[in-house]
């Protein structure tokens, strides 16, 4: 029982301080997919974030790009500040940015002792993005990473002759897709999620594989499930 | 061999190579694709089983162009045509009717037997491999049964089928061989039907020969002013066998039939009566009368059928089962002739033999005679009374042959002058193209004209006497009160005559003694090779 009369679910911890930051991924690479994956980090970041404030926790919310600089934006306190959260989110621009895991990194410079982060991102760059999670889990109370991925990344519909071109960056590659090339994407894909979960759990980060076309309703719930079941 | 249902589908070809260029160069153009990250595609192509260089794409494109040309081929429905390998596929239907048991007049095999004998040595000449399924009207134990050629029960069965002792329906079992794929054959007495008349298709192996035995050899319906009220028949039946005959005389329309008469004739006689009513409800139709067999084994053949179409306002004797002769008879009944045509009862496949027209003698006018026939005359002899007289060809007579405009079925055709003479006869010594002799003997009497025919008998003496055979009688009543020109008869005849079927049914010997040309559908073989060549063109993609 809270100060008030009313039950609340404290879902990021129990104590009424916690600070909720929902760490929203801005770069390019959000920008694709079909729904588009920075509307389903959008959604999520929506739904997470109305939780964090109906658990009466502190909410901020961050844009993880090279240029965001780790500022957040917030505090969010109690369901009465969720329209201007929501505002907020709904205010972000289409992700344009570049270098999510220089934005992180960012973040934990400004924010030494995280509460519970939620980061939503497509894990789509190698290096910086893997360490500044690795080092988030260690500093934060409670860390979760919805890796998020479109259906055409999961699935991709190339064939033939193609010239695949980077949203981020603009770099080519011309190859001829077939079902050889296919079977081996699938395969790397596979490895590649495994690899951040396996970085997940070796540092005690929360890992949810999810696809932006997958429903909100679920992602939220099978996260919570997996919460409650721990 | 192999044949295409459809060839015309073969056209298409020509946009086989336009659209198999297009779909290359499709495919060579690469298509540009925005994604999130080529991350993961660098580790795809990181592979060197990936990264090695493009297998030539000749090889898919002939396998392309190959799987189109199979299912264009396939689509026009290709076959491979066999001749029957299996051999013949043969059905035969043998009349066994009590008719079938008539024998000559003076004894010997049954008709039944010698249609056995033809049809053994027709078959003997059929492939091998050949099946045979005999069917019999009406029945008997074993019908239905099918034999390879062989078979040496084939032959056991065939020789011991008898003559029934009851009737069966005949027209109907002609009329279920079309069930039967393959060659279709009928072994009767009967002749062969017209084109309308039956089923096409079938062979008809006829026995029998002309003139046997008799049966109906005149009908005619009298004119109306020498009956009363009423129609009257006048039907002569003669009993040429050597045993008693027992039949029933029926008049039948399409819908009803009645008896007439009931005969009994013992060898040798003639039946004849002229006040034979024609019921109300047939006068003003047409009908046939039908001699039907009882049953009793006689001689007389086939039940003998005479149709008669109402003319109205004259009469026509159709004295013929066959529909050509009624044709012309009925064009030189029109011209008020009193015709008869030599009948040859019971015969089998024979073409109208004899017209005749007498002349009505004026005062200085002679009358003359008009014979014309098949076959070739091989002499004439004439004279007041029935011996023969050596007179030549020219000597009182003329003749009248040649081509045109004479009926082609006509071989010759005589006008005889009869001078001054009350009662005269005019022997003909005439020859079927089979060479068998048919003398002619027409008596003139000053009321009547009498004309006998004869069977041919092949082993006659030279010039056989009318007492050593059997005789069709055939008696015309009346003569017409109008003269014709010869000409003007034999083109109305020519007219007829031109309508008629051109040959019989083709003897056995000219069936075609191989099976029908079988068809082996290759479209599933195509189809496979199509599938074939896309499957190893998946493969090589792969």
């Amino acid at each position: 029982m809270g100060r008030t009369d009313q039950v609340v679910v404290k879902v990021f911890g129990r104590e009424e301080e916690t600070t909720v930051d929902l760490l929203l991924d801005h770069t390019a690479s959000m920008g694709i997919g079909r729904p588009r994956k920075a509307e389903t980090g959008r959604q999520l970041a929506a739904a997470m974030g109305y939780l964090a404030l109906h658990s009466r926790h502190r909410l901020r919310l961050g844009l993880l790009d090279h240029s965001a600089g780790g500022t957040l934006r917030g505090p969010y306190v109690g369901l009465e500040s969720a329209p201007m959260f929501l505002g907020d989110l709904e205010r972000v621009g289409g992700p344009n940015g570049s270098a999510a895991g220089a934005g992180l990194k960012a973040y934990l410079n400004r924010n030494r002792r995280p509460g519970a982060v939620v980061v939503i991102s497509d894990g789509l760059e190698e290096g910086d993005l893997g360490e500044a999670l690795a080092h988030l889990g260690g500093v934060a109370r409670d860390s979760t990473l919805f890796h998020l991925l479109s259906p055409e990344e999961l699935d991709p519909p190339q064939r033939g002759r193609s010239v695949l071109e980077e949203v981020e960056g603009r770099k080519i590659l011309s190859l001829e897709i077939g079902p050889s090339a296919i079977a081996r994407y699938r395969a790397e894909l596979a490895e590649f999620r495994a690899g951040w979960e396996r970085l997940c759990h070796g540092h005690g980060v929360d890992y949810r594989a999810v696809c932006s076309g997958d429903s909100l309703e679920g992602i939220v719930i099978g996260w919570y499930q997996a919460r409650h079941a721990r | 061999m192999i044949g295409f249902e459809r060839a015309g589908l073969f056209v298409l070809l020509i946009l086989v190579p336009p659209i198999l260029w297009w779909l290359h160069r499709r495919r060579e153009i690469p298509h540009h694709h925005e994604v999130s990250s080529l991350l993961l595609w660098r580790r795809v192509f990181d592979d060197p089983a990936l990264s090695a260089p493009r297998r030539p794409r000749v090889l898919p494109l002939v396998l392309e162009g190959l799987a189109a040309a199979a299912l264009i081929t396939a689509a026009a429905g290709p076959y491979l045509k066999t001749p029957g390998a299996t051999g013949v596929s043969v059905t035969v239907l043998i009349d066994r009717r009590p008719g079938m048991g008539a024998t000559r007049a003076g004894g010997g095999v049954t008709r039944l037997a010698v249609a056995i004998d033809r049809l053994e040595a027709w078959l003997a000449g059929l492939p091998p491999g050949t099946r045979l399924r005999v069917l019999t009207v009406p029945p008997t134990s074993g019908s239905g049964s099918v034999f390879s050629r062989g078979d040496s029960r084939l032959g056991t069965w065939l020789r011991a089928i008898e003559p029934a002792r009851h009737p069966g329906d005949f027209q109907a079992a002609v009329e279920g061989l079309t069930a039967f794929s393959g060659l279709r054959m009928v072994v009767t007495d009967e002749k062969a039907p017209t084109e309308e008349e039956g089923p096409s298709g079938l062979f008809w192996l006829s026995v029998g020969e002309a003139g046997e035995n008799a049966g109906i050899v005149w009908a005619r319906v009298l004119p109306p002013e020498d009956a009363g009220p009423g129609r009257r028949l006048s039907v002569g039946v003669l009993n040429g066998g050597s045993r008693p005959a027992s039949r029933r005389l029926d008049i039948a329309t399409a819908d009803r039939t009645a008896a007439l008469a009931r005969i009994r004739l013992d060898p040798g006689r003639v039946w004849h009566r002229d006040d034979l009513s024609i019921p109300a409800w047939a006068a003003a139709r047409p009908f046939t009368i039908r001699l039907i067999s009882s049953g009793a084994p006689d001689q007389l053949g086939a039940d003998d059928v005479v149709s008669f179409r109402p003319e109205p306002g004259r009469e026509i004797a159709l004295v013929s089962g066959e529909s050509v002769p009624t044709e012309v008879l009925a064009a030189l009944g029109a011209l008020g002739t009193d015709v008869v045509q030599v009948r040859e009862a019971n015969a089998i496949g024979k073409r109208p033999t004899l017209y005749w027209k007498t002349l009505p003698p004026a005062d200085a006018a002679p009358p003359f005679l008009l014979v014309a026939t098949v076959g070739r005359f091989g002499g004439l002899r004439f004279g007041p009374a029935y011996r023969p007289l050596d007179l030549v060809p020219g000597e009182g007579w003329t003749e009248v042959s040649g081509v045109q405009p004479y009926p082609r079925r006509v071989v010759n055709a005589l006008e005889v002058d009869i001078e001054g003479a009350t009662s005269w006869v005019v022997e003909l010594y005439a020859t079927t193209s089979r060479g068998a002799r048919i003398p002619l003997v027409l008596r003139h009497d000053p009321d009547e004209v009498t004309v006998l025919a004869f069977d041919p008998v092949r082993d006659a003496p030279a010039w056989p006497k009318a007492e050593s055979f059997p005789a069709l009688f055939y008696r015309a009543f009346g003569q017409s009160g109008e003269s014709h020109s010869v000409h003007g008869l034999l083109s109305a005849a020519d007219t007829e005559l031109g309508k008629t079927r051109s040959d019989p049914a083709p003897p056995p010997e000219t069936v075609p003694k191989s099976g029908e040309e079988e068809r082996h559908a290759l479209h599933a073989w195509v189809l496979v090779l199509a599938l074939t060549a896309l499957a190893v063109i998946w493969l090589l993609e792969v």
